[in-house]
């Protein structure tokens, strides 16, 4: 864990909204993602969990350059992405891939594979035909699929082929970091199987860096060396994936491990059903989770509460007032 | 006369276009008709668990695209028993969902037609009974929750009203009175302040929230029998948690028996009491949940369990399936998994291979079946 950052995101901001009518009345702003700090280390797989809408995808999109933040920054190696991106999104490209949730949508249905595939070839890496043609039969190598198939169109093949297509095309130009935003939630399980092992090998082999987005805590959990939980645009808690999972201390992160059916597991614990959701348009000034927490006190109303870490372990950090200590029943 | 002329040539544009569609041939733009074709080659004479609420019997489901025959369902038995809650388990594709919607013949014709078996809903089979009953029973003893509560509600009209229209087609009421009931169902489903929320519509309530009304709306008639199918895939696991201890607590009350489609093993130890595992079309195991997921016998059963990842176990090797279920026009001779299983043996492709009971409930279509004593 001594690996410098190779992103460095800080304290990042993204706003929907805002801005003023003709007359200069004030519209209503979201803020999707607020002051989140994250490091990715060289060959970590940070995973990022959190319930729809609470930010994963914006925060995703932020990192590869598909929007720019209204706040905050967020660097790799030592250089602006978003002042980056603007000059010359090419550059970015090339050290930053995304791979899409839906894996069929996400491919272009009037293109071969092949053409799909050389555009980053050419594009980003300007190779020769030659070179070209060599390397297209390593990446469809690289992800267990046969060099026949690269002639065909999109439609021809499954969820799960598609997918890997995707991861693909993501790999030609070479990245450095590849973001993950969701990439088996829309697969059968025993199709997610294989992507996930073919994830894990292309990561051993090419030294990637992943950024894993998911609402499947136990995926979550098998991929991740690192993970953050997010809730309504903040980070709740940050850690390593084994102290996340094995000793949670942000009381949000206690109910999702709650919530999650395990096979075995015969009784679910639900949260009181009348709890009501923060209002996006209008936050509450201190902890966002406050109305569904069982530990909250005065303080938690009044003000957000920073991240603070846990005792013995300077890499466990969770945003509350009250963490749950180890040794103790939630 | 332009008016004229222009029309007739978007028509002719239109016919023309219609008839180069692929997808015409299939059916798929003619208009289904309101219930599934059933032409039943062979119907079974005995129902086997006469006590039981729903009762399904050598149910045969097929597609006619063109001059293929899509068997989607090819012999499914299985029956409900008041109160009970049983899960049907399996990949995409794997006939879970037409299973389900044969039963009430929600299957759109054509291309589907149900061409086998009976389905008996206490002592009446349903695919004998007439169009008009079938509509009777639609919403009334038998009651669908779907995945997706935003495409099954009506965006349109308000929650409320959609209930008092559950209600009031099935049985004579005032609509104060039909209003006064909807609003004790929403309460039942757990909503807050019920009768606020009925003049609220569906894009105005969260997706639990709208999910609940559509479990509301199946409770509406006090049904015998309510199937869902994978109520809770498009839910958050919050949410995904309150909504299958809402149903627990639910068909405990009611004593309904639920019909519960999924492909997550966890959701099922959550909710169900016994669990059907289908591949292809057919049956491949049942038991109780507890046998199935501690011991399960077929070596699909074993696999589907272990490439999932597992809450607390990360550093479990997915054992991913290798290869793909075989497609349902062109099924192969005995066993279907065959082609994809580490035990296959030379005689597994050969025949119809039985499901075979293994005592107390526990059957397994399977000709060299794991080892209860490896199992586990």
């Amino acid at each position: 864990m001594t690996e410098p950052a190779l992103l460095k995101i800080e304290n990042a901001e993204r706003v929907f909204g805002g801005g003023h009518t003709l007359f200069g009345r004030q519209l209503p702003a979201v803020h999707a993602v607020q002051g989140i700090s994250l490091n990715v280390r060289k060959g970590e797989t940070l995973g990022i969990v959190g319930e729809s809408g609470c930010g994963k995808s914006t925060l995703a999109r932020l990192i590869v350059g598909l929007d720019t933040p209204t706040g905050g920054s967020i660097t790799f190696d030592g250089i602006d992405l978003v002042a980056e991106a603007k000059r010359d999104p090419r550059k970015l490209a090339r050290r930053v891939q995304y791979v899409f949730q839906d894996p069929v949508a996400s491919l272009n249905p009037r293109k071969t594979i092949r053409t799909i595939l050389e555009t980053p070839l050419r594009h980003l890496l300007g190779l020769d035909r030659e070179t070209r043609e060599e390397r297209l039969k390593e990446l469809m190598d690289a992800v267990n699929l046969a060099p026949e198939f690269l002639d065909r169109f999109p439609h021809e093949f499954s969820g799960g082929q598609a997918q890997r297509i995707g991861i693909a095309r993501a790999l030609a130009a070479d990245p450095e970091v590849i973001v993950l935003d969701e990439p088996v939630s829309a697969l059968d399980v025993s199709v997610q199987a294989q992507v996930l092992n073919i994830l894990d090998d292309l990561r051993q082999r090419f030294g990637l860096t992943y950024v894993f987005i998911s609402h499947d805590l136990s995926v979550v959990e098998s991929v991740s060396d690192r993970v953050a939980v997010l809730y309504f645009g903040r980070l709740a808690e940050l850690g390593t994936a084994q102290r996340i999972f094995a000793a949670p201390r942000h009381p949000y992160t206690h109910l999702l491990l709650k919530s999650a059916p395990v096979p075995g597991k015969r009784s679910l614990i639900p949260e009181d059903a009348n709890t009501e959701l923060p209002d996006p348009y209008n936050p509450p000034p201190g902890c966002a989770f406050f109305a569904r927490c069982p530990r909250g006190t005065d303080i938690c109303t009044n003000a957000q509460p920073p991240l603070s870490a846990a005792a013995g372990h300077p890499e466990h950090q969770a945003a509350c007032y009250h963490p749950v200590e180890e040794n103790e029943d939630a | 006369m332009i008016f004229v002329l222009v029309m007739s040539i978007n028509l002719l544009g239109d016919g023309v276009r219609d008839v180069l569609d692929p997808r015409l041939k299939s059916g798929a733009l003619t208009r289904p008709v309101a219930r599934t074709t059933v032409e039943r080659k062979e119907i079974p004479e005995e129902r086997k668990h006469p006590d039981s609420t729903l009762e399904v019997s050598d149910l045969k489901t097929e597609f006619h695209i063109g001059s293929d025959i899509y068997r989607a369902v090819g012999g499914i038995d299985l029956h409900l028993n008041p109160g009970e809650c049983l899960g049907i388990v399996g990949e995409s594709g794997s006939g879970k969902s037409v299973t389900a919607m044969s039963l009430m013949g929600l299957v759109p014709t054509p291309p589907g037609r149900i061409s086998g078996g009976a389905a008996w809903l206490e002592d009446e089979d349903l695919f004998a009974a007439s169009d008009e009953r079938i509509r009777q029973l639609r919403g009334a003893d038998v009651a669908h929750v779907f995945q997706d509560p935003l495409s099954t509600l009506h965006p349109l009209f308000t929650i409320g009203d959609q209930l008092i229209e559950a209600l009031m087609a099935h049985r004579p009421m005032k609509r104060a009175e039909a209003n006064a009931r909807a609003a004790e169902l929403l309460r039942l489903v757990r909503i807050t302040n019920p009768a606020e929320r009925l003049k609220s519509y569906p894009h105005e309530l969260s997706g639990g929230m709208r999910q609940r009304v559509c479990i509301a709306m199946a409770l509406a008639n006090d049904a015998k029998v309510i199937i869902a199918d994978e109520p809770t895939t498009a839910l958050d696991v919050t949410v995904q948690a309150q909504i299958l201890s809402l149903m627990d607590a639910l068909r405990r009350e009611s004593s309904a028996a639920i019909l519960f489609i999924t492909h997550d093993f966890g959701v099922v130890s959550a909710i169900c009491d016994r669990v059907a595992v289908m591949y292809a079309g057919r049956i491949v195991e049942t038991g109780t949940t507890r046998e199935v997921l501690e011991a399960p016998a077929h070596p699909y059963t074993r696999k589907l369990i272990d490439c999932v990842p597992v809450l607390g176990a990360p550093d479990r090797r997915l054992d991913a399936i290798e290869g793909r279920p075989p497609v349902v026009n062109n099924l192969p001779d005995g066993c279907a998994f065959a082609a994809r299983c580490p035990r296959v043996r030379s005689d597994c492709g050969t025949g119809t291979i039985p499901l075979s009971p293994l005592g107390g409930g526990h059957g397994v279509r399977c000709l060299y079946p794991l080892n209860p004593d490896t199992r586990s």
